[in-house]
């Protein structure tokens, strides 16, 4: 099956179902969100109306195939970076920036919606993981798959650190870095953070390394290495380093972390 | 916090403001779905800048789209660029530009510039050279019905979901306006005295008058409290100035519909005159 895009009566049912889904479940929360809400909420009424969309697409045309695409290939995706790839390569003959669009991406969450809406396993159901708000942008990067496919075409095989997470999960790493514009769209950052927070032998980013969690003032973590890469951004011209340069210049509390390159 | 940012390096401010001594001029022109972008760079001999130093320019967005840098040449042989952007708005794209050396030492710099569209650009509603206290405009992108958008060097524009007419509604509709006059010049009286980003701001000063003389206020600007106490708590004193100033320049007289009146007692009248037609229907 090609990767398709939906057409503008495709893309208003699909963000009416989730909007109405969304609802319900808040409604059962009646406060904070928690994963027994989601299940409850995803009732055998939502399935079969998520069954009908389907449906839906295929007698009513809610989309239109992207003549250019390759086959669209749905497995059990083992994380994010692996259905990130599978869509990047399939979209190859397109310029990234081409297929940016909301109706591309939220045809694909509705079609592997099963892998990125996971009852029981999710901890949140916020829109912007299944329908794509291209205006809000940070809001953008969290769609479950507009997020890891930017990452891939970004960062290609860095973009690990990013998308390394299951499918339905959203990634710490690429929520911290989407806000800061010296590290999102300097390409050579994803290869230090690769180097300095990725875990190579269990192919997962370090643990306790995207933000702060107890000790607020714990070395050497992406918080300090963003303030510190932005103190050198007024100094120092990081567009023009590479990922080694930009590693040699960090202090010492990043010692432990710069480690991890040499194993 | 304020970060306080030294200079050993002895980087070089290049000058944005425009006047005899620019040295960078962004002229864009905005089409339909895309902005052209042109510049004009004229560094000036006395920063001394090596020949061979890079320059590059940046157009970003404060919280936001950022493009990388482009190559504006050497300073020896440097070359004015000509190129579009899309995607972005025109009321908050902005440009930095730097001047590096070879071991990519920062030379020269200036960020935050803001484009010129004096050369035949369609400015959006609420740009600068309006002379209206808070220019209104729509915005798709706004998650709650109303919002202030507000950056230094720039004036504060209202900003209302697109697509519910409450641009109209706020033109005609006192309530409306009430509201949301109160909310935002609240919170904008509140950015420009806690936020130190806005000590500098040129804006800040021309929105203070303007609310003052709103406000028929016969005070000087070094009379406004100071938002923080010594001890980093919030002062008391500026809250309640904050608060007064906000109901006395709502409170100034304007002509609504044809007649002289004032937003507060007009506002004021409406409600009452609801509570009497709801309870004549009961």
């Amino acid at each position: 099956m090609k990767i398709r895009k939906f057409n503008s009566n495709g893309i208003e049912k699909w963000r009416s179902f989730y909007r109405d889904l969304f609802m319900n479940i808040k409604t059962i929360a009646g406060g904070k969100i928690s994963p027994h809400h989601i299940k409850e909420g995803y009732s055998s009424v939502y399935k079969k109306k998520y069954e009908n969309l389907i449906k839906l697409d295929s007698l009513e045309n809610l989309s239109e195939e992207l003549e250019l695409s390759t086959d669209f290939k749905i497995r059990k995706f083992k994380n994010s970076y692996e259905l990130a790839t599978e869509i990047n390569k399939c979209l190859s003959k397109y310029k990234f920036y081409d297929i940016d669009m909301a109706e591309v991406w939220d045809w694909i969450a509705m079609t592997i919606f099963d892998q990125i809406f996971v009852p029981g396993k999710i901890k949140g159901a916020t829109p912007w993981r299944y329908v794509t708000d291209k205006l809000d942008f940070a809001s953008s990067f969290r769609h479950l798959i507009r997020g890891p496919c930017w990452a891939v075409n970004q960062y290609k095989t860095n973009a690990k650190i990013f998308t390394c997470t299951l499918p339905y999960q959203q990634n710490d790493f690429l929520e911290q870095s989407i806000k800061i514009s010296h590290i999102r769209e300097n390409k050579a950052m994803g290869e230090v953070l690769m180097r300095l927070y990725y875990d190579f032998k269990k192919d997962y980013s370090m643990e306790g390394t995207s933000k702060y969690g107890v000790d607020k003032n714990k070395p050497g973590i992406f918080p300090r290495f963003r303030d510190k890469t932005y103190q050198f951004s007024r100094v120092k011209f990081l567009w023009g380093m590479n990922a080694d340069e930009i590693i040699e210049m960090l202090p010492n509390e990043f010692d432990k972390y710069k480690k991890n390159i040499t194993i | 916090m304020t970060q306080v940012v030294s200079n050993k390096t002895g980087r070089k401010k290049i000058v944005k403001a425009s006047g005899e001594n620019t040295e960078i001029k962004i002229i864009a022109k905005n089409f339909n779905d895309y902005i052209e972008v042109r510049t004009e760079l004229k560094l000036d001999p006395k920063h001394k800048f090596n020949k061979d130093c890079h320059i590059s320019i940046q157009p970003y967005e404060s919280k936001g789209f950022a493009k990388p840098p482009m190559d504006m040449g050497t300073v020896g042989e440097p070359s004015d660029l000509v190129f579009n952007l899309d995607d972005i708005s025109i009321d908050t794209l902005l440009f930095r530009i730097k001047v590096v050396d070879k071991n990519n030492i920062v030379k020269g710099f200036a960020d935050e510039i803001r484009p010129d569209f004096s050369g035949g650009a369609g400015t959006s509603e609420g740009g600068d050279g309006s002379n209206t206290i808070l220019p209104i405009k729509e915005d798709s992108s706004l998650k709650l019905p109303f919002a202030v958008q507000m950056e230094p060097g720039s004036k504060p524009v209202l900003l209302v979901k697109s697509k519910l007419n409450l641009k109209e509604q706020f033109k005609h509709d006192i309530k409306t306006k009430v509201f949301i006059y109160t909310s935002i010049i609240r919170q904008i009286l509140t950015n420009y005295l806690s936020d130190k980003n806005y000590d500098d701001c040129t804006k800040k000063n021309l929105f203070l008058n303007k609310v003052l003389g709103n406000a028929g206020l016969d005070i000087e600007l070094s009379e406004i409290p100071e938002y923080f106490n010594e001890d980093l708590t919030v002062n008391q004193e500026a809250i309640e100035w904050i608060e007064q100033t906000t109901a006395a320049c709502i409170d100034t007289p304007v002509i609504f519909k044809g007649l002289k009146t004032n937003y507060l007692s007009l506002f004021e009248q409406k409600c009452k005159q609801q509570a009497i037609e709801e309870d004549n229907e009961n």
